[in-house]
């Protein structure tokens, strides 16, 4: 299982540092902001945490990310 | 020309400002790290469904994995990728439009020629490094794990790809012409696709129409060569130009 495992590290590592990257910043925006375009911000947070492998984040970014 | 430079370096600033081009350059690299994870995993994942098939009695052989699998990946989620770009350059346009900040611009004289060729400029930059540094990494990890000399014509189907792409952006320049906001634009660019996928279905048209140009496998078994894309290519430019160059009158007789 150890060696199996290895085998797929250089995909997974890269993987894994993206979409947590995507998530930590999508998070960080959140808590940064008061007004969504639409929705408020426990329905981002859920979004965001429940589509973790980058669908939330980029809804968020997408459609609930206020224009300065 | 000066107006066009300052306007699209204001673009490129505002995709970095905004954070859409670090999300959809994001959104690449993780379609780029799938295709070939995806790949690599198939063997497992039919191996965990073994017990369920071979009750219903499907037995399976070993599955074996090539690059072929992992840029078959590519073609299935390159569109994906492309519809979130459509997505997020969708109101590109019209939300300049609608909220009238345009307009200190255009009284100080930048030509609203301009305003419509950087703007296209800030979108094909971005696809264009979106979509190469996606096929990049993917051709990498497949060169990995297996062997991208079993896969044929790699680049150019990229590049059909990569055409195929400019058409649907020339879709929103030339919507955004005239269309209200970014939800009509999208629907415009759909319903050409639409369009497109009805005529394919004759079979004839097929050759010719653009969306010839996704269909990327043939190619990458060597059942076509490039000089079979050749119609569609052409002709994918050619409705481009055309899409780009009617959005220019039109845009300058919109009340913005």
């Amino acid at each position: 299982m150890n060696t199996e495992l290895r085998e797929y590290l250089p995909l997974l590592i890269p993987l894994v540092i993206v979409q947590f990257s995507l998530l930590g910043y999508s998070l960080f925006h959140i808590f940064k902001h008061k007004n969504y375009k639409h929705g408020n911000r426990v329905v981002w947070l859920i979004v965001v945490i429940v589509g973790m492998n980058f669908i939330g984040p980029i809804l968020y970014f997408i459609f609930g990310r206020e224009e300065e | 020309m000066k107006g066009f430079v300052a306007f699209f370096e204001k673009e490129v600033r505002e995709l970095v400002r905004t954070k859409r081009l670090m999300i959809l350059l994001a959104v690449f690299v993780i379609v780029g790290i799938m295709n070939p994870a995806v790949a690599k995993l198939t063997p497992k994942l039919f191996e965990l469904m073994a017990d369920e098939l071979s009750e219903q009695g499907i037995v399976l052989g070993e599955v074996k994995v090539t690059a072929l699998d992992s840029w078959t990946q590519f073609v299935k989620n390159m569109p994906m990728a492309l519809i979130v770009m459509l997505i997020m350059f969708g109101g590109i346009y019209t939300s300049e439009y609608t909220k009238g900040t345009l307009i200190p611009l255009l009284t100080k004289g930048l030509s609203r020629g301009s305003v419509v060729l950087s703007k296209l400029a800030a979108m094909l930059l971005t696809w264009s490094a979106g979509l190469w540094l996606c096929y990049g990494i993917t051709y990498f990890y497949s060169d990995w794990y297996w062997d991208n000399s079993a896969v044929n014509r790699l680049g150019f189907a990229c590049f059909c790809w990569w055409l195929f792409g400019v058409l649907m952006i020339c879709c929103i320049v030339f919507f955004s012409s005239f269309a209200g906001s970014g939800a009509q634009v999208l629907l415009g660019c759909g319903a050409v696709y639409f369009a497109m996928t009805m005529a394919g279905l004759y079979s004839r048209a097929k050759e010719y129409l653009p969306t010839r140009l996704c269909d990327s496998a043939p190619l990458y078994k060597g059942e076509l060569v490039p000089s079979d894309y050749t119609a569609a290519a052409v002709i994918t430019a050619a409705i481009s130009a055309v899409l780009v160059l009617a959005a220019l009158p039109l845009t300058h007789r919109r009340q913005v």
